[in-house]
Parts: structure tokens; C-alpha cells; sequence
């Protein structure tokens, strides 16, 4: 499979009057044709700046970003692309076939072609029953669903969501990630952006953690996350260590101490926290979560639930 | 330019929801009765004929500049700020055409009104002299050029500035645009001994539209001929205002960071 989307070496710093802020400082990843792609990061890392300069909304200060082959932000790139940005607020006064039509119609579409693809957008994503219904009177799930048919009404190849299940119930929620998944068996690439790792953990095929404006960790869920099961120990301590090994613990929920361990290895590890040991939490076999992975990566002090 | 008009056609009923078109019922209705507020003046046939022409385009005219600046200066930061404009600029839409689409949808919007409030003008001036005089329309037809005029500039500015700040660049160059030549010089060149002011005064009487051109309204309000090829004239001025505020407008805002 080649690759959907290509960024190398992507550079964007904003010049603002308190001076420049660096927000991508160099970013190389790809996303391969046909899978759905998770892009995780705390706020202010990059995230929102890298997806704008995907859909051509931000150019890049220096570096390359394609789509398909095509250079970003140009027509043909765009035109393979569908793109519904994390809260947007439509055109509420229209019904949701009215709206369509006008996506459809900037996708190039017109006459009975443009209402069949309207017609076939609403019905994938369960709507085909209220296309004359204002979007003013769609739930926040129901207005996320148009905002996927508005994204797909042009069939693009690549569908980029920014925080599409965002504030939404664990049912309306789970009921996207269906539709996600479904939309990936037709052979649409998805870019996917969520706050919510556990999300990104159950439906993506790769992911990117991006933090700082830098790409901490990027490639397939088996390469970032490895194969095999390990012991994850959690330990809780009355003070860090001065002489801890920063490589084999990381930071997790409540100030505890994460370490994914040989049995072996676990026990000479919680041996040399000596004193300062408070408790050991759990101790059990299990692969290493994006959840403990982000954590170690973005050296977050606080609970993931805070942080995200 | 199918993608513009479609965006047109969206933005116009965007424009048509904010209930402009309630403002321009009520001074439809005041144009209508205006007769009958004049009359209790009691100034003769002639003049109150006069007087109802002369009041109405001023009213019409006011009206339609501060309702071009009004949806001018907020219909790009309103997208902006529900972000509505991203899905459209990501598809293959570009940037200049989405302008172009606001731009349109503003003159539109404006041509609907200044037809009802001139038609309403003219029903009322036609019911008091029993004929119906449409030279009334050249004068509303020349202040809705200048309404264009104004609506451009003001939408070119609030593609890089904020919405308060594009309506009061816009209503600066309507009030320079407007001065006559004369009262500038009178005020500020010749009668102050202030060399940066009577610089900088010409310069930004000569840098912004002459708006006053466009005011037709005391040779159709006191009959005084004029050559109608005048008006082709003010249209080929309109246009190119209107063109360089888009193309300013093009660069600005094709270079921002959304």
C-alpha cells in the first residue's frame, strides 16, 4: 500500500506580538493507504496546526506535506480530501440535504449526480431519514454524523476528523467508531485526531503522539505499543528517588510509579526503590497501554483524564 | 465560478437569516408614510414634493451604508469564529472565490434593498404628485453604487482586522470619502498653518474613493439636468474600487494563517 499522507521535516512557527511560538518544530510521519491513523497529543502540541496545514488551511514554513502525492493545499490534494474540524458550527437555518447539496456541489458535483451523493452520504451515516430536518434541530451526535457525511459527500480517499467523538455520550460515541470502522472496510484512509487514547487504541491501525511541536512516537500500533505482554508494575512512593531510573519508570496516574518488566527485572526493580517504596499498587501481566506510553512520553505529572 | 455562486447563494441566505431585511421593512414603512409626516409642515405642493425626495434619499442613503458596513465587516469573522469557513476551504474552493462569493452575496443583499426602499420612495412620491417620476431610481441606483463601494473596502479590511475595527475603517472612508475636496482644504490646508495635518488630509482624500461623486440626489431632487452618461461613468469608478478592494482583499487573506 503506498502512502495517503507524507509529512517531512514540517516547520510552523506563529509570530504573534509576545513573539514566536514555535508549534510544529520539524515533523516527519506517513500514513499508509486504507488504514485509519490516530494522532494523539496534549493540548498545544501541534496537533490542530499539523492537521491545518494537511487540508491546506496553514502553510508550512519550510517542509513537505503531501497527500496522495500531492502537494498539500493544492486542488487535486483537496479534492481527494474530506475534512469536518473539531466544533464547527454550520449553517443552522438549512436542513441538513440543503447544506449537502452546497458540499457537494463545491466537490464539483451537479444535477442528479450531486443528489445521489447527498442522497448516499446521509444514508452511510444513518441520516437519509431526517435530510429535511433544520441542523438546528440535530443532537450534538447527529450534527457530528452530518459533519462526517459533509466530509464524505465529495467520496474523498482520505477523511481527516479533528476530535470528532468530543463531548459526546459513550453511546454516540461508540456509534461513530463504529461508523469509522465501516467507512475503512470501503477503503477510506482516515486521519483521526481524539483526546481519548483508549479510543484511538481500539480503532487505529497506527498512531503518532505528538507533544511540543515533536513527534515522540510514530509507526504501527504493534511497533509503538509493542507485541508481547510484560508485567506492568505500578508503585506508589513517599518521595522519588534522587537516583531513579528515568528510563525504566515513568509517571502514572496519582504521582505513581509505571515500569513494564521481565518478572525477573520487576522484582530487582521495586528491590531498588528501597526506602522510599509505599506500596505496590498492582502487578500484572498486560501489553503496554497508549495511555502509559503518552504518559511517558509527554513526562505528564498529572492524571491522563486532567491532562487530555 | 460555479464554486462562487454557489457560496453566494449560501452566504445570501446567511445574510437574509440576520433579519437586516426587518430593519429595511421598517424604513420601507417610513418612506411610504412620508408624505404624510411632511405635510403636516404644510410647505406648498412644490416644496413638500421636494422635501419628500430630498429627506428620502438621504434616508435611504444613510441606511444602506450602515447596513454595508454592518454585513461587511462581520460576515468573514463570523466564519472565522464558528469556524464554518474550514470544511470550505478545505474543498477545492479558492481563497479569492470565497471572498468574491461574500462580496457578491453583500451586493445582492444590498440591490434587493435599495429596490424596496426605492420602490416604496417612489409609491410615495407618485401617490402625492399623481406621476411617477423614475429618475428617483438613477439616485437610489448611484447611492447603491456607493453602498458597493463602501461594503468593498470595508469586507477587505475585516479579512485581516476585527469586526469593530472594519466597521470603523469603513465608516472613516464613507465620512472622508463623502467630504467634499473643498471642505477639506478649506479646513485643513488653508485655514490651519499645520503642515502634517494638511498633508496628511490630502493625502487620504486623495488615497480613499470620492464618494461624493456619487450623489445624485440635488440635481433629481431640484430637477437640475444632467449628462446621463455620468452614470456609466460612476459605474466604471465602482468597478474599479470594488476590484482593487477584492484583489487587496485576494492577497491579504490568501497569505493568512487560518
Amino acid at each position: 500500500m503506498g502512502d495517503a499522507i507524507q509529512f517531512r521535516g514540517v516547520k510552523k512557527t506563529y509570530r504573534t506580538r509576545r513573539g514566536e511560538i514555535p508549534a510544529l518544530k520539524g515533523i516527519d510521519f506517513s500514513v499508509k493507504s486504507g488504514e485509519i491513523f490516530g494522532f494523539a497529543g496534549p493540548n498545544g502540541a501541534g496537533k490542530s496546526t499539523a492537521i491545518k496545514i494537511l487540508v491546506g488551511l496553514l502553510m508550512p514554513d519550510e517542509g513537505d506535506c503531501s497527500i496522495f502525492s500531492q502537494p498539500c493545499g493544492t486542488r487535486d490534494a483537496k479534492k481527494m480530501l474530506g475534512y469536518l474540524p473539531e466544533v464547527t458550527l454550520y449553517h443552522e437555518f438549512m436542513s441538513a440535504q440543503e447544506l449537502l447539496r452546497v458540499h457537494a456541489g463545491l466537490a464539483g458535483f451537479r444535477g442528479k449526480e450531486r443528489d445521489e451523493r447527498c442522497h448516499r452520504a446521509l444514508e452511510r451515516v444513518g441520516l437519509s431519514e431526517r435530510k429535511k430536518s433544520r441542523l438546528s434541530e440535530f443532537s450534538k451526535g447527529m450534527k457530528q454524523r452530518f459533519g462526517i457525511a459533509q466530509a464524505i459527500v465529495g467520496e474523498p480517499k482520505l477523511l481527516v476528523l479533528d476530535e470528532l467523538t468530543s463531548g459526546l455520550d459513550p453511546q454516540a460515541q461508540a456509534s461513530l467508531l463504529e461508523l469509522l470502522a465501516e467507512l475503512r472496510s470501503q477503503g477510506l484512509t482516515i486521519f483521526f485526531s481524539s483526546h481519548h487514547l483508549a479510543e484511538i487504541e481500539k480503532i487505529c491501525d497506527s498512531v503518532a503522539i505528538v507533544h511540543k511541536g515533536e513527534i515522540k512516537a510514530a509507526g504501527s500500533m504493534n511497533e509503538v505499543l509493542g507485541k508481547e505482554k510484560k508485567l506492568r508494575v505500578e508503585v506508589q512512593v513517599h518521595e522519588e528517588p534522587a537516583n531513579l531510573d528515568q528510563k525504566l519508570w515513568s509517571k502514572g496516574k496519582s504521582g505513581s510509579l509505571v515500569a513494564y518488566l521481565d518478572e525477573e527485572a520487576a522484582g530487582r526493580a521495586i528491590r531498588d526503590l528501597e526506602d522510599n517504596l509505599k506500596s505496590v499498587v498492582s502487578a500484572h501481566s498486560q501489553r503496554r497501554s497508549l495511555e502509559d506510553l503518552f504518559l511517558e512520553l509527554t513526562e505528564s505529572k498529572t492524571r491522563a483524564a486532567n491532562t487530555l | 465560478m460555479m464554486e462562487t455562486l454557489i457560496l453566494t447563494h449560501l452566504y445570501f441566505l446567511g445574510s437574509v437569516r440576520r433579519q437586516v431585511h426587518l430593519a429595511t421593512l421598517f424604513l420601507g414603512t417610513i418612506l411610504f408614510m412620508l408624505p404624510s409626516y411632511i405635510n403636516a409642515f404644510s410647505l406648498g405642493i412644490n416644496a413638500f414634493e421636494r422635501v419628500s425626495k430630498d429627506f428620502g434619499l438621504t434616508l435611504i442613503g444613510y441606511f444602506g451604508i450602515a447596513m454595508a458596513i454592518l454585513l461587511a465587516s462581520t460576515s468573514i469573522p463570523r466564519d472565522l469564529e464558528n469556524r464554518s469557513i474550514y470544511p470550505v476551504l478545505a474543498r477545492p474552493v479558492r481563497r479569492y472565490q470565497y471572498l468574491l462569493a461574500h462580496y457578491l452575496a453583500l451586493v445582492a443583499l444590498l440591490a434587493c434593498s435599495y429596490l424596496f426602499l426605492g420602490l416604496c420612495l417612489s409609491a410615495a412620491v407618485s401617490a402625492l404628485t399623481r406621476q411617477i417620476d423614475l429618475t428617483l431610481f438613477i439616485a437610489v441606483f448611484t447611492s447603491f453604487l456607493q453602498a458597493c463601494v463602501v461594503g468593498a473596502i470595508t469586507s477587505a479590511v475585516s479579512t485581516v482586522a476585527s469586526p469593530a475595527l472594519a466597521g470603523t475603517v469603513g465608516a472613516f472612508v464613507f465620512l472622508v470619502g463623502s467630504l467634499p475636496g473643498a471642505f477639506i482644504r478649506f479646513f485643513l490646508v488653508e485655514d490651519r498653518d499645520n503642515q502634517f495635518a494638511a498633508a496628511l488630509a490630502t493625502g487620504l482624500k486623495s488615497a480613499l474613493p470620492n464618494l461624493a461623486v456619487f450623489s445624485l440626489k440635488d440635481p433629481i431632487v431640484h430637477d437640475i439636468p444632467f449628462n446621463h452618461s455620468y452614470i456609466f461613468a460612476l459605474i466604471g469608478y465602482a468597478l474599479v474600487w470594488v476590484a482593487l478592494s477584492q484583489v487587496v482583499a485576494g492577497i491579504l487573506f490568501g497569505r493568512r494563517d487560518l
